[in-house]
């Protein structure tokens, strides 16, 4: 049982180490559902081997032994896991459910605040233009999803890339990109290797409106271009690094770049090896864990037919 | 990277709205007609009601020519900022939007109620890193634009 537990965390944090890389190979959209599905399913799997690892110590206290007619004998004599893996579980298992919630509660508060001062913007067709030299543009979910864009943003781009911008940000709002991230937070809240999986979905988020902009306006080097030329002002006006060597676009790793150079490879296709390989990370996690789930039952059953045995004899 | 600009950088950032007082470091030559949308802009704001060319020009003491002014209003309602419409017979410009009150402080308070929390607010671009910086001027030098 504990050889199955290890198996299946081992597959957690597989899937936690390289869904990231391999979610870059991925178009986007198809990069977020499996991001988040496995990120979802394998923090389940997780919490339910440390539940299962637990409850085998906890049914061992006498009082939970008697009110389930198991034999304290045979439950401690066919013990399938060392008694302080068995605590440790039980210790760490409230500890992950407190982290997971805490960080939702947070996410939750974060968009009641934001909500509040929404209110105030008002806004036509969702979209609200505030007056301020800061070049800003964002979207928000908050009270019905608004776009919001400011005089200092509008004032550096052509007519064409100011659709670009809103086009990619009603992605957003429409796709629910928000939603996927909150869940992917709170996983990583429980389990902090999913860390990298977060920025992952982030940057498949920002890809996946990317490559929306780009069939609203049916130019791919145009969307490329808003996006250099927009950060390129936020990062004049807001202030950056001073600037080093010129390179190419190929040989620099960053988040703007990263988009600008998918943009210029083409339309994402389909990749069915990385696909693959991440659902069978998902589901051997899964199965792991359905395996650990079939070892405690089978653990109670032998007590409990133990017990019932003794009964009748007695009788 | 060193740490003397690192620390520069993040007192810049956290001056939010003094960006608006640098002299803007020029990357295209048409960032003054930008600068000019925003005036224009403001000016509509200003007034309240619907103006035509003619009345905007009047309004902005700014000795812009007419034809200036007409290119401004008519790039603002293609960007969809700025709505046509008809006033005695003739095109009169407004905005789509009635103009946010102190649109900088508002910016600020939700920056502040977001937290910079990236699930409740998707930002257009992420900041850039000096590869970064070269790497677009460069591409976007090349490129033409």
């Amino acid at each position: 049982m504990l050889t199955m537990c290890l198996l299946g965390l081992g597959c957690a944090a597989a899937f936690a180490g390289t869904a990231p890389w391999l979610a870059r190979r991925l178009p986007p959209r198809t990069a977020i559902y499996l991001l988040v599905g496995g990120a979802v399913l394998t923090t389940a799997a997780a919490l339910s081997m440390l539940a299962f690892l637990g409850v085998t110590v906890l049914v061992q206290l006498p009082m939970v032994a008697t009110a389930g007619d198991w034999s304290p004998s045979l439950l401690h004599a066919t013990d399938p896991v060392p008694r302080w893996v068995a605590v440790c579980s039980l210790a760490l298992l409230p500890a992950a459910l407190v982290t997971g919630v805490a960080a939702a509660a947070r996410q939750l508060a974060a968009m009641a605040r934001l909500r509040r001062v929404c209110r105030d913007l008002g806004g036509a067709e969702g979209v609200v233009v505030l007056d301020s030299d800061r070049p800003e543009a964002f979207a928000t979910p908050a009270g019905g999803g608004r776009v919001v864009v400011t005089t200092g943003m509008l004032r550096c781009l052509h007519t064409e890339e100011v659709r670009v911008l809103i086009a990619h940000e009603r992605s957003h709002l429409r796709h629910r990109h928000t939603l996927w991230l909150m869940a992917v937070q709170v996983c990583a809240a429980i389990n902090p290797l999913l860390r990298n999986v977060v920025t992952a979905v982030g940057h498949a988020a920002e890809r996946w409106a990317d490559e929306d902009a780009a069939t609203a306006v049916g130019d791919r080097r145009l969307v490329a271009r808003t996006l250099a030329r927009a950060a390129l002002h936020v990062h004049d006006t807001v202030g950056g690094l001073a600037p080093v060597g010129t390179l190419g676009l190929g040989a620099v790793d960053g988040a703007v770049v990263t988009r600008v150079r998918a943009l210029l490879d083409g339309p994402p296709r389909r990749q069915v090896a990385a696909t693959l390989a991440l659902v069978v990370l998902m589901v051997s996690a899964l199965s792991w864990a359905a395996g650990v789930q079939n070892r405690t039952d089978d653990f109670f059953d032998a007590a409990h037919a133990g017990g019932v045995a003794t009964h009748s004899r007695a009788g | 990277m060193n740490e003397a600009s690192q620390m520069s950088r993040t007192s810049r950032t956290n001056g939010a709205d003094v960006a608006g007082g640098q002299p803007p470091r020029s990357l295209s030559e048409r960032r003054p007609a930008g600068a000019l949308e925003a005036e224009v802009l403001r000016a509509l704001w200003d007034a309240g009601v619907p103006l035509t060319p003619t009345q905007l020009q009047e309004r902005m003491h700014t000795g812009l020519a007419y034809n200036t002014v007409h290119t401004v209003l008519t790039r603002l309602c293609d960007k969809g900022v700025v709505a046509r419409t008809r006033r005695a017979g003739r095109a009169a410009y407004q905005p789509v939007q009635a103009q946010v009150e102190h649109g900088a402080a508002q910016l600020r308070a939700v920056l502040d109620a977001a937290r910079d929390r990236g699930e409740v607010l998707r930002r257009f671009v992420d900041t850039l890193t000096p590869q970064e910086e070269a790497a677009l001027r460069a591409w976007l030098r090349e490129s033409g634009d």
